[in-house]
């Protein structure tokens, strides 16, 4: 009967961590692949109200977006993120942006939440979830203590040598909740500034930086980033590809196909980069002899103007930051408190 | 390092500087645009003065608006979107009103003949189209000098003809110093020739005095047009090919032609078919014979590197592709990578990409080792030996020289046993010192009963080396057979012969000076 608890404890286990590191593993390089990253970093020109958008618009309901989920509960974050991904089937090859955005989102949140759930210390979550502050990690109860259980619903306890790889003794439906919390929140903000990403031409974010005074250097190294990524997943597909050509992975299945694919991209890193460096020098030269930094601003041929659209979209924020505001009045505000200033521990809020 | 006593450039003047890979041409160039030492640190360009302006002692934008740079690869050199916005760039950064860009803009693009691309997306032009919407937004920052590194060593013979219709027109507006290794190309609307050699300059004379400096031009290493020696030997303007091909046919001179080997079995059969919504890229497909060289050539986006990639399973996943491909009688049409790569070699025209590992040694074994083959390194040795690497083997391939790590790419290549070798634009931005390495390399190696393909623009080097070949147009084979037969139409789908091939083809009529292909 020990031996049955044994396998089961332990089968459970790993068949969790696999889910929780491999899932998103496979996503990412299995499923998305570099091509599925180059398509989600690249802009493509199309002729809806994303593309109409000025990009200050994008960058103003981003920050915005970013804002409203720090301060929301994760399901309200989650529905932000399920709205924003549904608006990619606006976008040139919509579907299939959809499809490789939301697989992107999906293994953030996944991965994330995976590893806040079964990493996060008891004491943090006390403090998230009832204001309780622990004066030292050895006063934390532990499981099965009755004061941890008068706190924590237990989901799963994983095998005792868990311990040592950083989990803590038992997954807590308050520890998926935190993971959640932070995981939405990123998948969110990520889904929403690849849409600036996919929908505004590097010549128009420069545009719109330099109006508003951003520093000419800092829009340039954005605007070649926004230039070179693609190209970087495009290279680091050749070098992986020529390593197999070369026999990496000759054993590889289906399954294991995605690790081949990591390491194969790992190994190429180095190649891919100084490809990639040589190239840059071209860029920075490029660049140079045509005057740039010659003055703190920059004229524009094509004027920066705002549409009926870009007024709409603004209502949409205000909108966006009402819902923040009402989410929090009705008990759908963040999961983590922050200390008031000069407030002791227990006396803070959930805000 | 490079050492320049005296040199000039009068304004209005055209100077074409020549010489081999690393002998100084692009530092030369560098000083007077301020590359050197404004980007460049470190580096002291001397008492260099342009337009009465001290090159160290200028600021670079104020430099670049006397001085203009075009570099060799567009790819690298462009940052913008549009076409518009591309041409736009340099303008806008010197605060000049919108109403001035625009006519800029305007200007800058009649000049080049880009107004049928002036609303396109950078990313689907064409080498050739680049390059000269490159050139476009160098023009409209209205540059009295404009130099030219190398400015069509990436782009195709049309793409390279129109950039060089589009400086013959800009003689006379500007000074134009070009760094080109396509000596011939450029000949007929230079007015001087510079040969830097090893950090010197070795010659500077009016381009009539050419023909008394071949000796010089083959002692640094430069190409030779074949007419020249004629036009040397006869005393005859070098310019008029057809007289000097009338007149080797009055001599009664039979000249060399290369020799080609026209058998063997079939070994490989490839077929490739790419679409994407709207539109067919490749459907195309060829057969290779055992130790022969068959060249692929065709206009920038012919669709002869997606072939490859197609028939070698490397394409992107996005496109729809069918291929088949049957080497020695196997058929690897549904076969991995993996399985494609025991039988052929694949080297990219970025062949730094295939260098992975920390050693030459290890670089050379790859395949060996992930293949499990027991006597891996008998079989390295040999490899390294073969390529002449064994004094490098301990050092990292990436820290090499071009030639050097071009070499490890191709032994890493062959180490996995295959005898069949797909090359992507080998000789792409190659002086012509480089082309001939690999062209012995190639010999050597069809000797020892290796096969390839090879993807080029360069019809010389075809002329020469191939022993048949294939031109690709819109992704259809239109064009199969020896380089004799396949050049003597294939001007219509832009693949240019060299003259080398006119001298020894009288019945063919020798296009415009500026329209031959190098």
């Amino acid at each position: 009967m020990a031996l049955i608890d044994a396998i089961w404890v332990n089968g459970v286990s790993w068949f969790l961590v696999v889910f929780g590191l491999v899932g998103p593993l496979y996503l990412f390089f299995g499923y998305i692949g570099l091509t599925g990253f180059r398509t989600l970093t690249q802009y493509e020109k199309h002729d809806t109200f994303y593309y109409r958008l000025n990009p200050l618009t994008k960058i103003i309901f981003t920050i915005v977006v970013a804002f409203v989920v720090a301060v929301t509960d994760w399901t309200i974050d989650l529905l932000v993120a399920v709205i924003l991904l549904a608006t990619y089937l606006t976008l040139k090859s919509g579907l299939r942006r959809l499809v490789l955005g939301g697989a992107l989102a999906f293994a953030s949140v996944v991965g994330l939440a995976w590893y806040y759930a079964a990493n996060t210390p008891y004491g943090l979550l006390m403090y998230v979830f009832y204001h309780i502050c622990v004066a030292t990690p050895a006063a934390t109860p532990q499981p099965p203590s009755a004061a941890w259980s008068a706190l924590f619903t237990p989901v799963w306890k994983w095998a005792t040598y868990f311990e040592i790889l950083g989990y803590q003794p038992v997954l807590t439906t308050q520890g998926l909740n935190y993971g959640l919390q932070v995981s939405t929140r990123v998948a969110a903000v990520l889904i929403c500034s690849m849409i600036l990403v996919m929908t505004s031409t590097p010549s128009a974010i420069l545009r719109t930086l330099g109006k508003i005074k951003v520093p000419v250097v800092l829009i340039f190294a954005l605007v070649v980033g926004m230039r070179t990524v693609p190209r970087v997943f495009d290279t680091l597909d050749t070098t992986v590809k020529v390593q197999f050509m070369r026999g990496y992975g000759s054993k590889q299945n289906s399954f294991t196909r995605v690790f081949y694919l990591f390491g194969g991209a790992l190994t190429g890193i180095v190649p891919a980069m100084t490809f990639l460096f040589r190239g840059a020098r071209n860029t920075a030269i490029s660049a140079d002899t045509r005057a740039f930094r010659a003055y703190k601003g920059r004229t524009f041929l094509k004027p920066f103007s705002f549409s009926r659209v870009d007024y709409v979209f603004f209502a949409l924020t205000i909108g966006l930051i009402a819902l923040a505001i009402f989410a929090n009045l009705y008990g759908f505000g963040r999961a983590i408190p922050y200390a008031a200033v000069g407030s002791s521990c227990g006396a803070t809020s959930t805000g | 390092m490079l050492t320049v006593d005296s040199f000039h450039v009068v304004d209005g003047e055209v100077a074409l500087i020549i010489g081999k890979s690393g002998g100084g041409k692009s530092t030369l160039v560098n000083c007077f645009n301020g590359v050197i030492p404004h980007i460049f640190r470190g580096n002291d360009p001397g008492g260099v003065v342009v337009y009465g302006n001290v090159v160290k002692e200028t600021p670079l934008p104020k430099l670049s608006t006397m001085v203009g740079t075009l570099l060799q690869d567009p790819e690298t050199q462009v940052l913008n979107y549009t076409v518009e916005e591309e041409i736009a760039f340099g303008p806008e950064n010197l605060m000049t009103p919108p109403e001035e860009i625009r006519e800029r803009v305007d200007q800058a693009i009649a000049t080049t003949g880009i107004e049928y691309i002036r609303d396109r997306e950078t990313s689907v032009l064409s080498g050739g189209e680049l390059q000269r919407v490159a050139l476009a937004a160098v023009l409209a920052m209205h540059p009295k000098m404009l130099i030219m590194d190398e400015p069509t060593s990436n782009i195709d013979p049309e793409g390279t003809a129109r950039v060089f219709q589009t400086l013959t027109g800009l003689k006379g507006k500007n000074t134009l110093v070009i760094v080109e290794h396509k000596l011939e190309r450029a000949l007929h609307f230079i007015d001087r020739v510079v040969l830097v050699d090893e950090g010197k300059i070795v010659f500077d004379i009016e381009k009539a005095k050419l023909v008394d400096h071949i000796d010089d031009l083959h002692a640094a290493g430069i190409d030779v047009p074949e007419h020249y020696l004629y036009a040397k030997r006869f005393k005859m303007d070098p310019a008029d090919i057809e007289a000097i091909r009338q007149r080797i046919a009055t001599e009664g001179l039979v000249l060399d032609t290369p020799r080609r080997s026209s058998g063997g079995k079939v070994i490989l059969e490839a077929y490739a078919h790419v679409e994407v919504p709207g539109k067919v890229l490749v459907d195309a497909e060829l057969k290779l014979k055992e130790r022969e060289v068959l060249a692929i050539m065709g206009r920038n986006g012919a669709g002869k590197s997606t072939f490859l990639k197609t028939v070698m399973n490397f394409l992107d996943k996005e496109l729809t592709a069918k291929s088949s491909l049957m080497v020695n009688g196997v058929d690897l049409s549904r076969k991995s990578i993996q399985e494609r790569g025991r039988y052929v070699a694949y080297v990219p025209q970025s062949f730094d990409l295939m260098l992975i590992s920390k050693t030459v040694e290890d670089e050379v074994s790859y395949s060996l080792r992930k293949r499990g083959v027991k006597d891996y390194r008998s079989q390295t040795d040999e490899f390294l030996k073969l390529f002449g690497l064994q004094e490098f083997r301990r050092r990292d391939p990436l820290m090499l020289s071009v030639g050097q790590r071009r070499r490890v790419a191709m032994a890493a290549a062959l180490s996995s046993g295959v005898k069949i070798v797909m090359m992507d634009e080998p000789t792409s931005g190659q002086d012509f010192y480089h082309k001939e390495i690999i062209a012995k390399e190639i010999n050597m190696l069809k000797g020892l009963g290796y096969s390839f393909i090879i993807v080029t623009h360069d019809a010389k080097f075809v002329y020469r080396y191939a022993d048949s070949m294939a031109v690709l147009d819109a992704g259809k084979k239109v064009l199969e057979g020896t380089p004799e037969e396949v050049f003597a139409s294939s001007q219509q789908y832009a693949v240019i012969p060299p003259t080398e091939y006119y001298l020894r083809n009288r019945d063919i009529p020798i296009p415009e000076l500026g329209m031959l292909g190098i």
